[in-house]
């Protein structure tokens, strides 16, 4: 159940709601902290700029420094790290108007925004020289949860597990795991035995792939109501998105049972 | 992206009758007349934001004229308790830092919003002692002010078999006395036991406690950059789950330093003597 909201509050959201004002918002935080080089950088007018910036300075927002620089309040950072949520949904909208988010958890949920900087790759060879990529360039470990597993990168696991490199895999008792296909077989995923550098888990349902390693991550969401799209992911080597692919695989990790073998 | 570009979720979620139409929808798929009938309105009145609605991706028709909410619309209304709780404490975060929080917890914040601001200093402290008093199972705590009261109710609680965990930082005061005080003795015998747990930090910016039944967090005045007695209290399990990742990024994330002693400021009671 998504918690109703008290109505009176919406006055931030309004003072939000223009799309220059976000633009202000988010230019002052990187460092333009004047309306002459805002007007520049939004091609409007110092006027224009001045209405806007004082609203939001009305809504604490931006705040004036002794030097009559413009800044962000510690409580706007706060707010324009919860636009770009809603930045990354309006960003993708296409996109997440033919697939579903999965089992994202609440808090998880709250996070989105952390995703906002990423890439779409489109096209089945492109993400699939993608999920060689992280395979490839992983120096610690690669963690990967599966609805759906990339079959043909097995090799290359099973090379970096010769290397030391750690590879945790994460199934749901709803993955489709082609038992006789190769992937099975060079990883050993059927039989009691495993390499010293592969860790397996199945967990009751998963609903979005996702391949991490020390540096980069990427993500596949559901198609609405059918199976995994391996035509289109999410990409990113960028801190935040890191950290929110990390605390999502941990969860689903921690809560799922090990496996000897898929069945 | 089309040439509706002007309507996008943002200009979407700034008008209250459409955040009630999606909250309508969020609870079960509803056809308009019944949407009508709940927000007391007419059909007419209705057509025009529902259609802003469906363009702008955050709903959709089913074919059996029902509306629900797309995969967009129920996350972006997701987003909106952080609006709400940011909105509602604008003038208190003008004042207070959001120093000390983790970004991934201030995205999180509108899981405090079911909680009571209690303003007034006094009454604060009396709801803090009743907290722990009622403690029955764990105290977790991140604190930059120390109390004599929280010895005694420390007390009681470890005979009671209450764990505790407390995080202290170089900037953290105690009462004059605290360090050689009496009542330390029994406290010293919870660590030597282990059923208290201590951590040493460069720095604690914040204050919060957490227990199995509820948890209180104050920030720091942005001028004395201290806490100024404005607590938020709350019983809410959405509260207490973000306090306790809260606190566990403060046990298990940050560096610790050696351990020192407790700063002790002057108390009136040590000026006299």
């Amino acid at each position: 159940m998504i918690p109703r909201i008290n109505q009176h509050k919406s006055e931030l959201l309004k003072a939000i709601s223009n799309p220059l004002r976000r633009k202000i918002l988010q230019n002052v935080s990187f460092g333009e902290n004047s309306f002459s080089r805002l007007g520049k950088t939004t091609n409007t007018s110092e006027k224009i700029i001045e209405f806007h910036t004082n609203r939001l300075i009305k809504s604490g927002l931006l705040e004036w420094n002794k030097n009559n620089d413009i800044f962000l309040s510690e409580f706007g950072k706060v707010v324009l790290a919860k636009i770009s949520a809603i930045s990354f949904l309006e960003k993708n909208k296409d996109f997440f108007l033919t697939h579903d988010f999965g089992d994202i958890p609440a808090d998880l949920s709250n996070r989105i925004g952390d995703l906002y900087e990423s890439k779409t790759v489109y096209g089945i060879p492109a993400n699939f020289t993608t999920t060689k990529q992280i395979v490839n360039s992983a120096k610690k470990y690669v963690y990967c949860i599966f609805t759906q597993p990339p079959v043909l990168i097995a090799d290359l696991m099973k090379q970096k597990m010769e290397k030391g490199i750690k590879v945790c895999l994460l199934f749901g008792k709803n993955s489709v795991v082609p038992i006789e296909s190769n992937f099975v077989k060079i990883l050993e995923l059927a039989t009691k035995t495993c390499h010293k550098n592969l860790k397996k888990r199945i967990t009751e349902r998963v609903g979005i792939n996702l391949m991490m390693n020390e540096k980069h991550s990427l993500l596949m969401f559901q198609h609405k109501g059918d199976g995994i799209d391996m035509h289109n992911s999410l990409i990113s080597s960028e801190n935040n998105f890191h950290n929110w692919c990390s605390e999502f695989f941990y969860q689903k990790w921690n809560d799922a049972e090990s496996i000897c073998r898929i069945r | 992206m089309t040439s509706f570009s002007t309507i996008d979720i943002f200009s979407e979620l700034s008008s209250p009758m459409r955040i009630e139409i999606l909250f309508c929808i969020s609870e079960h798929d509803v056809k308009l007349s019944q949407i009508a009938k709940d927000l007391d309105t007419t059909i007419q009145n209705l057509q025009r934001h529902v259609t802003r609605l469906i363009r702008s991706g955050l709903i959709e028709k089913n074919l059996d004229g029902t509306m629900s909410l797309t995969p967009i619309g129920k996350m972006a209304l997701l987003q909106l308790p952080a609006f709400e709780f940011l909105s509602q404490h604008q003038r208190f975060f003008h004042n207070h830092s959001f120093k000390g929080i983790p970004e991934y917890l201030l995205l999180r914040i509108g899981e405090l919003r079911n909680s009571e601001l209690i303003e007034n200093t006094m009454e604060g402290m009396q709801k803090i002692m009743n907290h722990a008093s009622n403690t029955q199972e764990y105290h977790f705590g991140i604190t930059n002010l120390i109390s004599l009261d929280m010895l005694d109710t420390a007390k009681k609680n470890l005979k009671r078999n209450v764990q505790y965990k407390i995080v202290y930082g170089k900037n953290t005061t105690a009462p004059g006395g605290y360090n050689t005080s009496p009542k330390r003795k029994f406290w010293q015998k919870g660590i030597d036991t282990k059923q208290i747990q201590e951590k040493f930090l460069d720095e604690v910016p914040i204050n919060m406690t957490v227990s199995e039944q509820e948890a209180h967090l104050w920030f720091s005045n942005k001028n004395t950059k201290e806490a100024d007695g404005k607590i938020f209290f709350s019983k809410d399990p959405a509260f207490r789950h973000w306090c306790l990742d809260l606190f566990e990024h403060y046990w298990r994330d940050l560096e610790t330093v050696e351990p020192f002693k407790i700063n002790e400021i002057d108390t009136f009671e040590e000026k006299m003597s």
